[in-house]
């Protein structure tokens, strides 16, 4: 029983840390619209200016606090909320989702810039010393960390229900017009909550530091287990969040205490979280998250059969001019950005075409390492049959959740699914073997053998040509239609008696397929298949490289990992460039708030002196707001004609 | 137009990022592998260019190191060791008359780079020395191939370990348990309700699964074996655990920082072990500063000299002197020393051979050759060509007021052909 009520005190506890991380995710989400994926590297870069200022600079513990909770958390939302996140909550899920990840990767290389791996002692509050409850110790800092997730829900809760303010904000989120009508000014909204959701973010941060350390990486991705919790609250209700919070502690808790610590229950209990999260997922009722598409970068016009066949013998022949010019230390970066632009093609006819979100790519990559260096370590082209099928069938597994989840949903869960494959298959032994990765031999076929940098690097772009035609003329086809309507009206598709889930099937089938051609092929550039490399978090620039690249275009995944693969190249030229190595492909993501449609399409545009012009669809595409009609702006005559255009006035 | 002129810039600029390398290379390009080509004179005046990375008057040696990537500088220590070294070899006179130019080489932390470093360095540079990676794996068949002497400060990749080229030759069959016996000897009853925690990877797991079966056939006995993850949320309830199961030792095969979470979770519940066993990973500054008071009484046990004895020591003395010339305000680490450890090894086998006769081949004859290699008193005696040692060599440190004191022997290292454990299980 003593036990029992230890492990349970502990659970709360954790609960309590990962209520205030859940909680700030909540509130930025229902008051701004925008999933911070990026929530947890605000908290740890907070955490790593609370330690500077206290520790490091020797500042009173509570002038340290407000300085930091109180006044450079808010000041840096508001930076966020005023050069990335303005509007981001009417963009698409993608652009959002994909903007977040690259403010996450840049304060990740920020924070690993500035306060390079060291020692750091970050006593708790209070440390040493706490209530000896005889079973266990609460320490102070413990009792803090429980004492602050109450004030906060009880602080969020009394906010966004009892509070002016409050109720705006949920009001903007819900209906922006409506609300804006009502005299609520969308932009001051938007900055409050991203001020507080900051702050929020520095309390979990710094709270958690004497817990996991001041460790970049830890104190970034420990949030993701919070995620379980925000769904528990469906991302609205803090008291649900809280609840959910203290299950997922509890759960943790006991699975120390109860489980076996040996054997497969090992790796379920480190899956717990994301287990929690999956379940979640698929058990509570979906609800409406936010309005808009998953994807609205427009869809390219598809080029002529012939254009699309001289495109793709041009890309070959360009490869193999390169490589007799190129270095093979250059061939061989610029290989990985031809791996990883394959399995980041994956995502056109998914995301792109087909409009379902998913952030585990990397990870069915992995799944087609893993499956081609099983049956063939020596280079067999069978190997790469089998990735194909492998993935495909794990791809169409994971497409049954998709049947019933969609948008941020159906994104969280292939999240999950990506951690779960992380913690439970990939770690295993008989998976990339004791050590975690095996050597593996390089493509022969027929005979010629792919083991030079220059031969794989023609392989790879004769592979990333081939299956970009492929895709080009899977557009033109009955599927590829199938595709675009369920991108861009599902529901007219069911009522047109269109089977969604099949074409649902198909397409993750397909697209995983792809990833995990992709994987097998990145394995024999590595000349290795290694847990490492396809991990949730790797998987995540793929994604922002697919979007940079421009999701909807074949060519835009090419782009994207040349553009990925092109920085290691720079850095090594230019040697002032290298401290941007770790922000570069972070950077390039932040900035696609303003080009959704990815570079190859902005380059297009550029190429034919559009810019102009496709800036200002886009900014017309975005709902008009009272601000606009001259209530709080001065009225203009682009207004006017803005108006004339949403009324469909022309010439008048 | 503007537009149009700037892509075209950004263009030019790969491009000319692409070429500048390829320039770079030609003026080092020997085919890969190629080890056995036959020495050609040199082109000035001398008749000593002997091999790849010999002129007249340089050798040139490669250190493969994690530099970037995903975790900055986890191995610039290495490269620190390996400069230094050279710098003081090249202030003694060099090499028979050679000067040591040292060439880094940047993994970036992944495999792929490793392989990369690797084959560069094949092309570039007579010997790899001091190396230090995480993802050796990727430039196995690199080393392979090439054939080149590889002095590693050490390869996580135990098929790499047994290669021929590589020095001092080591085995993966057996496990030195020298300090887990002294650990048993001192507190028996400890050491048999012991726990061990790993980091749930498959690399860890192996690490973890032979301490287990080497230090049971000494007298341990584990009552708690637990994987833990990198984002392992809270160590709180193995504390309880461990205090309900009357653990008294512990051993964990992972980073620091996990070790440190652990530690300062027990101190949290006023919960002590006699035996913590933090390993070699806790003989860093960064441990002591990290753990503060809850790493006291903790065993650290090493096969290297401490640095808190650097007065005893002149080889140690000069270490510190030539790392603040290469790198000032940088600390002293195990990886640093071993790497410049690697370097003393190399300079002394290659100041033994003829400097008309400095091949790749002929390095690795003469360090086949060296028996008791001790760096001036920095290791153990060592026969490098030897994988087995006769004997296993240690001394055990214990955090003790916030600093490592030598607690066992009293000097030097205790050696005994009884602390080598053969693996008995398949693989």
């Amino acid at each position: 029983m003593e036990e029992l009520i230890a492990f349970t005190v502990v659970g709360v506890v954790t609960g309590a840390i990962y209520a205030v991380a859940a909680s700030g995710l909540v509130l930025t989400y229902t008051t701004s619209g925008v999933f911070n994926i990026a929530h947890g590297a605000i908290g740890m870069l907070m955490a790593f200016v609370y330690w500077e200022i206290r520790f490091d600079w020797e500042w009173p513990a509570p002038i340290a606090l407000v300085l930091v909770i109180g006044v450079i958390a808010p000041l840096f939302g508001v930076l966020v909320e005023r050069t990335l996140a303005r509007n981001l909550g009417r963009a698409s899920l993608v652009s959002s989702l994909v903007v977040t990840i690259g403010l996450m990767l840049v304060l990740m290389g920020l924070a690993f810039n500035i306060w390079p791996p060291a020692g750091r002692r970050v006593p708790g509050f209070f440390s040493p010393g706490g209530v000896d409850l005889g079973v266990i110790v609460v320490s102070w800092h413990e009792v803090i960390a429980v004492a602050t997730a109450l004030v906060v829900a009880a602080g969020l809760r009394l906010l966004m229900f009892n509070t002016r303010t409050g109720v705006t904000m949920r009001a903007i989120v819900d209906h922006r017009p409506l609300a804006t009508l009502t005299g609520a000014r969308p932009a001051r909204s938007s900055m409050l909550s991203w001020a507080i959701g900051s702050s929020l973010a520095a309390v979990a941060g710094i709270l958690l530091a004497p817990v996991l350390q001041l460790n970049v990486e830890a104190l970034t991705l420990l949030v993701v287990n919070a995620y379980a919790a925000a769904m528990v609250g469906r991302l609205q209700s803090v008291p649900l969040t809280m609840v959910g919070a203290v299950v997922l502690g509890l759960i943790e808790s006991y699975a120390v205490g109860y489980l076996p610590s040996t054997g497969v229950f090992a790796n379920v209990r480190l899956a717990i979280p994301t287990l929690m999260l999956f379940v979640v997922l698929l058990v509570i009722p979906e609800v409406r998250l936010r309005a808009g598409s998953a994807v609205t970068a427009r869809m390219p016009k598809l080029p002529a059969w012939r254009r699309s066949a001289i495109s793709a013998v041009a890309l070959v022949a360009v490869a193999a001019a390169f490589t007799t010019v190129a270095a093979d230390d250059t061939i061989g970066k610029v290989s990985v950005g031809l791996a990883l632009g394959l399995i980041a093609l994956s995502l056109v006819p998914l995301t792109g075409w087909a409009g379902q979100v998913s952030l585990c790519q990397l990870t069915l990559a992995g799944v087609g390492a893993l499956a081609a260096m099983k049956v063939a370590t020596d280079g067999s082209p069978i190997g790469l049959v089998v990735a194909a099928l492998a993935a495909g069938a794990v791809g169409g597994v994971v497409a049954l959740p998709a049947l019933r989840l969609k948008g941020l949903y159906l994104a969280l869960a292939t999240l999950a699914f990506a951690a779960l494959m992380d913690n439970v298959v990939f770690i295993r032994e008989d998976a990339f073997g004791n050590f975690g990765s095996t050597r593996v031999e390089r493509l022969e076929l027929g005979g010629v053998s792919f083991a030079g940098e220059r031969a794989y690097f023609i392989l790879l772009a004769t592979a990333f040509a081939l299956v970009a035609f492929g895709l080009l003329v899977l557009r033109r086809s009955d599927f590829g239609r199938r595709l675009s309507a369920l991108r861009d009206a599902p529901t007219a598709c069911l009522m047109m008696g269109m089977n969604t889930t099949r074409t649902k099937l198909e397409v993750f089938a397909l697209s995983s397929a792809i990833a995990g051609v992709g994987g097998a092929l990145y394995a024999g550039l590595q000349n290795s298949a290694s847990a490492a490399d396809y991990t949730m978090f790797s998987g995540l620039p793929v994604v922002l490289l697919a979007v940079l690249g421009g999701i909807t275009c074949v060519s835009g995944a090419l782009v994207g990992g040349l553009v990925l693969a092109g920085f290691p190249v720079l850095t090594d030229s230019i040697s002032w460039l290298e401290s941007l190595a770790l922000l570069g492909p972070g950077l390039i993501g932040i900035t696609l708030a303003r080009r959704p449609d990815g570079l190859v399409l902005w380059i297009a545009d550029a190429w034919a002196g559009r810019v102009d012009s496709r800036q200002r669809e886009v900014d017309e595409a975005l709902p008009a707001t009272v601000e606009d009609l001259g209530l709080a702006v001065p009225f203009e005559e682009a207004h006017l004609e803005a108006i004339d255009r949403e009324l469909a006035i022309d010439g008048v | 137009m503007t537009r149009r002129a700037g892509l075209l810039l950004i263009v030019l600029a790969l491009l000319a990022a692409a070429c500048g390398n390829r320039s770079g290379d030609d003026d080092t390009a020997t085919p890969a592998g190629d080890s056995d080509e036959t020495p050609s004179e040199g082109s000035g005046d001398g008749v000593f260019t002997t091999d790849i990375g010999i002129t007249d008057d340089t050798i040139t040696i490669g250190v493969i190191a994690d530099l970037t990537g995903v975790v900055p500088g986890l191995f610039k220590a290495a490269a620190d060791g390996v400069e230094a070294y050279a710098a003081k070899t090249n202030d003694e006179g060099g090499v028979n008359g050679r000067m040591i130019e040292v060439v880094e080489f940047d993994t970036g932390t992944n495999d792929r780079g490793n392989a990369q470093a690797y084959e560069d360095a094949c092309d570039e540079v007579f010997a790899a020395v001091g190396s230090e990676s995480a993802f050796d794996t990727g430039g196995f068949e690199a080393q392979r191939e090439c054939g080149f002497p590889n002095l590693a400060g050490f390869l996580t990749d135990p098929e790499a370990e047994s290669l021929p080229n590589v020095y001092p030759r080591t085995s993966g069959d057996v496990v030195f348990v020298g300090p887990a016996r002294w650990m048993a000897e001192e507190h028996p009853e400890a050491v048999e309700n012991a726990a061990v925690f790993f980091v749930n990877a498959p690399v860890t797991i192996r690490s973890a699964e032979e301490l287990i079966e080497a230090r049971e056939s000494i007298g341990w006995n584990f009552i708690y074996e637990q994987p833990v993850g990198q984002l392992e949320s809270n160590y709180t309830p193995h504390v309880i655990e461990m205090e309900n199961r009357g653990v008294q030792a512990f051993a964990f095969v992972a980073d620091v920082n996990n070790i440190v979470r652990l530690q300062v979770a027990m101190a949290d519940q006023n919960f002590d072990v006699t035996v913590a066993d933090v390993n070699t990973q806790g003989y860093t500054p960064d441990y002591l500063e990290a753990v503060g008071p809850a790493g006291e009484g903790s065993y650290v046990p090493l096969g290297h000299a401490l640095f808190e004895e650097a007065d005893q020591i002149p080889a140690m003395q000069e270490y510190f002197e030539w790392l603040e010339e290469v790198a000032p305000g940088e600390e002293p680490t195990s990886n640093g020393l071993t790497a410049w450890i690697r370097a003393a090894l190399f300079v002394e086998a290659a100041r033994a051979i003829e400097a008309e006769d400095l091949t790749r081949d002929a390095l690795m004859t003469e360090l086949d050759t060296i028996e008791g290699f001790d760096a001036g008193g920095l290791i153990p005696p060592d026969d490098v060509g030897q994988p087995v040692p006769d004997e296993a060599c240690f001394l055990i440190a214990q955090v003790q007021d916030g600093a490592y004191v030598r607690v066992f022997p009293d000097e030097g290292f205790h050696c005994s052909a009884d602390d080598i454990y053969e693996l008995q299980r398949d693989g």
